[in-house]
């Protein structure tokens, strides 16, 4: 019987000259790559808004105002809006631009030691409520649509949920609502957040953010790190090495790089409601979540919801997002599944067209 | 070496004498310490006499005896700090101290040291960062042990991923592997399947908690000798400024929820429109 291992020296040799050659290409290339090259969230925009840290942006219009009312993109805490704008040809913001999408986005800013004591319903009924009511103010409309991503969908749900009045349509993204759901007969890799935060007692959380302030973003991002760990391993190296020799691929590479490097802190009142009310408790979906002494009833979300959910999203288990269904107060409720994983649905050249697309088709038919 | 009598110190009958007897074992330890001193040499504490016998338990010459005998432990502890911080008291120093010129000049480094050996709230100031340095200490061996037993475990995904890989490159029935990148994504997959069921497995989520809390508690000790040394120089401490942001967070939100009525009315007043 034949071993398993044949390599061939020759072809080992050939592999190694291969190899050598990438090298010395890729090297050159990373030589000409300047910081300008691989900025990220480049589309043209304006600061309309401004309360402590949070900053209200809108898009400077790409083309003319085909839907309405304005749509405001909420991002969470935990990373940065800016992955809904990687690059030009990565970018759900220059999508909705181009079809005529009145576009204004949310940045938090960069929490220090000083917003330890900012609690959900600081950003929730705080700042996002006043970027809100600011649009409403400015363009003297009764609502706009909400899309938030990620943790950030959370918000737009509280909001939604305390604000149906001022709220014409929800999208929600990648977005968790049953924060236990989906842990089950998971692939390994799948739901892992969800276990550290649980492996932790309340009272480990508390000592952690009384010690550090925040929730640190270097905390998170190694968290991230453990679903994927060969790949957080071998990216600098390996990773680095199989799109060195491509100017496209290398500089989406840095890129995204770029942006997962950005991780903020998480402040720490608000971390200690994410992970001890939310992932351990698991309030929203029970309907035992409070923000500001009072329960988040869903049932209140009577306005239009879109529910866009990555199937193979390692972060936040599709049946976690799909669990919203059951818990909302109106029957115009649609699910919008789409291949890749959490962040590949926005960054990936596989999803690109097709996330801003439906989305631009949803809102366009609840204008 | 005297002979001491605890309770003659406190016999009312006895009058001035029992604070004599206290006074002459006082004067003598200081003699001995500023003599060590002059020689450049560090205080022989362990010479320095025979202290007060203590006193019958609960009796008031045994409770004087007690505070005395923690008075002298303060003072040792102080008078070696003063020590090494000062960078020693030599001759010239010592002559400096008995000279009444120099004892006008105030802020140099000599004052500083015989602040530190005359005021009082300072003893207990230097015990109680002793006692949070002993248990920062304590806390910084825990977190090694937790941080070693947490790659222990790490360690652990690794050896098995070595035993499977050898398995698998041995194995006649799988694919067969020409080049050597094949050789490595075989080794890569095989570790990614190990490492994430260890990171799945209770062994690991458990020693990662306790190397997340115990890094945590050694954190929050090294604060405390933070924050003492704060207190000591007049500057802010962490735990201040923490409240001070918090009333800062406190308030802004009460300005919001005066400010919010008026949005509101703003908002309806458009919508009329």
């Amino acid at each position: 019987m034949k071993p398993r291992l044949q390599v061939d020296p020759q072809k080992a040799m050939k592999e190694f000259a291969d190899f050598n050659a990438r090298l010395q290409k890729g090297g050159a290339l990373l030589d000409r790559t300047k910081g300008r090259d691989v900025e990220i969230a480049t589309t043209p925009k304006k600061e309309v808004f401004r309360v402590d840290k949070t900053v209200l942006y809108r898009y400077t219009p790409t083309a003319k105002t085909t839907v309405g009312p304005p749509v405001l993109v909420v991002y969470g805490l935990i990373g940065r809006y800016t992955m809904a704008d990687l690059q030009e040809d990565r970018s759900l913001v220059r999508n909705l631009l181009a079809q005529g999408v009145d576009l204004y986005v949310v940045d938090w800013g960069n929490p220090t030691r000083s917003d330890r004591w900012l609690t959900l319903e600081d950003y929730i009924d705080g700042y996002l409520g006043d970027c809100v009511d600011h649009i409403l103010e400015a363009t003297g409309l009764p609502s706009l649509t909400l899309l938030g991503i990620c943790e950030g969908g959370v918000f737009t749900i509280c909001y939604a949920a305390r604000n149906p009045e001022k709220v014409k349509n929800l999208v929600i993204t990648i977005t968790p609502v049953d924060f236990h759901a989906g842990a089950k007969d998971a692939p390994l890799h799948h739901g892992l957040i969800g276990l550290w935060a649980r492996s932790m007692s309340r009272e480990d959380v508390d000592r952690l953010i009384e010690a550090n302030g925040n929730l640190p973003g270097e905390l998170m991002s190694f968290v991230f790190s453990m679903m994927t760990p060969v790949n957080a391993l071998t990216k600098y190296n390996l990773g680095l090495f199989d799109v060195m020799d491509d100017e496209k691929k290398l500089l989406n590479f840095l890129r995204m790089e770029k942006w997962l490097s950005d991780r903020p802190a998480h402040p720490g009142e608000a971390a200690k409601q994410w992970l001890k009310d939310l992932y351990q408790d698991n309030q929203l979906v029970k309907g035992t979540f409070k923000l500001g002494g009072e329960k988040v009833n869903l049932k209140k979300i009577t306005m239009p919801v879109l529910n866009v959910f990555a199937e193979e999203d390692h972060i936040i288990p599709p049946k976690s997002s799909q669990a919203l269904k059951a818990q909302v107060g109106t029957r115009d409720y649609t699910e919008l599944p789409l291949p890749g994983g959490h962040v590949g649905v926005f960054v990936s050249g596989k999803s690109q067209g097709i996330l801003g697309k439906n989305i631009y088709g949803w809102l366009k038919k609840h204008s | 070496m005297k002979t001491f009598d605890p309770f003659k110190g406190f016999d009312p009958s006895k009058g001035l004498d029992a604070g004599n007897e206290w006074m002459r074992y006082w004067s003598e330890n200081q003699k001995s310490l500023f003599q060590a001193f002059m020689e450049g040499k560090p205080p022989p504490f362990a010479v320095m006499g025979e202290p007060p016998p203590a006193g019958e338990p609960g009796s008031q010459a045994g409770l004087a005896s007690e505070l005395m005998q923690r008075a002298l432990e303060q003072w040792t502890t102080l008078a070696k700090g003063a020590w090494t911080k000062t960078g020693g008291f030599d001759a010239d120093a010592m002559t400096k101290l008995f000279d009444p010129a120099e004892w006008k000049r105030a802020g140099s480094q000599f004052d500083m040291g015989l602040e530190k050996l005359t005021e009082g709230p300072t003893y207990a100031t230097l015990w109680d960062m002793d006692k949070k340095m002993l248990q920062a200490q304590k806390l910084w061996v825990e977190r090694a042990r937790d941080v070693e037993a947490y790659y222990g475990i790490v360690q652990g995904a690794w050896n098995k991923t070595l035993q499977r890989f050898l398995k698998a490159v041995n194995d006649p029935k799988g694919d067969p592997i020409t080049d050597g990148r094949g050789l490595l994504d075989l080794w890569l997959s095989i570790a990614n399947g190990a490492l994430l069921e260890m990171h799945r497995s209770e062994e690991f989520l458990e020693a990662q908690r306790r190397m997340t809390r115990s890094s945590a508690e050694y954190q929050l000790a090294e604060r405390k000798i933070a924050e003492a040394f704060c207190e000591m120089h007049h500057i802010p401490t962490r735990t201040e400024m923490d409240e001070v942001e918090r009333t800062v967070t406190e308030l802004r939100r009460e300005i919001r929820a005066l400010k919010k009525p008026k949005v509101v009315k703003k908002t309806v007043a458009r919508k009329r429109k």
